[in-house]
């Protein structure tokens, strides 16, 4: 499928990584220059360097065949334009924003933008699960649990503690969303070191949770 | 009539200035409280300081009452959103639109109750009358 992906930072760069590793063509639209000259060294992939609520950049990007537009920019606006003027514009039916504002959710609903993942409301309730002392946090469920985010505090014993994550073996369907140390919230990348006692939190089909407990919770 | 102006730039301040003196309700939403300074003395509506992408704040100018909400700022993509909040969130009979850029004029397509002013198209097609 021809996906196009809209923003920048760490998630950008799984996400793709993920879906060319699928067998899908990516193409990724990013304003500053800096930031797309980077990742056109790591993904392959196609880059467009400029801003995607316009309409030339979006062609540029190969709007009019392709089937998916995920948004991922910070702004809630943003995204909102981006992916209407992708329906509007260029007939891409199937779109997916990322919704800063929890209260936009349902507005991005109403205007047939699809996939929403609430990044505020999960950090929030991230940071208030941090304080708490169990292992396993279950954070929320999506499409009525058919994909769950948990958070899982690693163990000094378990088979990531003190591994970088690309040395750690999980099946490719297991998406690590954040690592949370000392009540900070950071965003894991191949090269990020696993270590004992931080939470990681963990994106994945509910069947395959238990699996991503083994790995992290050291059973 | 009861009417909310987003955003207190030049246009919404003209707006807001020539309304509230034509006799109507006017509450102006503005995130720079600077900004109000452009409004006319004699303005005697509402300033309301806030970030009208918040529903928050859009019930705080009334939004909910009002007859009219007319969006002026300078941001195409702002402007959308805002406007989309009044529709489906709040249900503001009567929307306004100024847009910046002519080729986001297809984003209102099909829209009822929402009424676009393309600054550009409407300042080119003044000019253009003007040639014939």
């Amino acid at each position: 499928m021809d996906i196009i992906l809209v923003g920048g930072g760490k998630l950008i760069y799984h996400l793709a990584k993920k879906l060319i590793s699928k067998g899908h063509f990516i193409t990724i639209i990013n304003k500053d220059r800096k930031l797309a000259e980077d990742l056109s060294k790591e993904i392959n992939g196609t880059i467009v360097c400029g801003d995607a609520t316009e309409s030339e950049v979006l062609d540029d990007a190969g709007a009019h065949k392709a089937e998916v537009l995920v948004a991922l920019t910070q702004k809630d606006h943003n995204n909102l334009f981006i992916c209407k003027m992708a329906k509007d514009y260029f007939a891409i039916n199937r779109t997916t924003a990322l919704v800063n504002n929890p209260d936009n959710e349902h507005l991005f609903n109403e205007l047939g933008i699809s996939g929403i993942f609430n990044i505020t409301d999960l950090f929030s309730s991230l940071i208030e699960q941090s304080i708490s002392t169990d292992d396993i946090t279950n954070l929320t469920m999506i499409e009525d649990g058919k994909l769950s985010i948990f958070a899982v505090e690693v163990d000094p014993n378990s088979m990531a503690a003190g591994k970088e994550i690309k040395e750690i073996d999980l099946p490719l369907s297991i998406v690590l969303g954040g690592i949370i140390r000392n009540g900070k919230m950071m965003i894991p990348r191949g090269g990020s070191t696993i270590e004992a006692g931080d939470k990681v939190v963990i994106i994945s089909l509910p069947k395959e949770q238990a699996e991503a407990i083994k790995v992290f919770g050291g059973e | 009539m009861f009417i909310v102006i987003i955003g207190s730039g030049r246009t919404g301040s003209l707006l807001a200035g020539s309304l509230s003196r034509s006799g109507h309700e006017v509450v102006v939403v503005e995130k720079d409280p600077a900004s109000f300074g452009l409004l006319p003395v004699d303005f005697s509506g509402f300033e309301i300081e806030g970030d009208a992408m918040e529903n928050e704040v859009l019930k705080e100018a009334k939004i909910e009452s009002a007859d009219l909400i007319i969006v002026t700022t300078g941001d195409d993509q702002i402007n959308y959103l805002i406007t989309q909040m009044a529709k489906i969130n709040f249900d503001v009979p009567r929307i306004m639109v100024r847009t910046i850029n002519p080729d986001v004029e297809r984003m209102y397509r099909n829209e009822n109750r929402i009424e676009i002013f393309s600054q550009i198209s409407l300042l080119a097609d003044k000019i253009l009358s003007k040639i014939d």
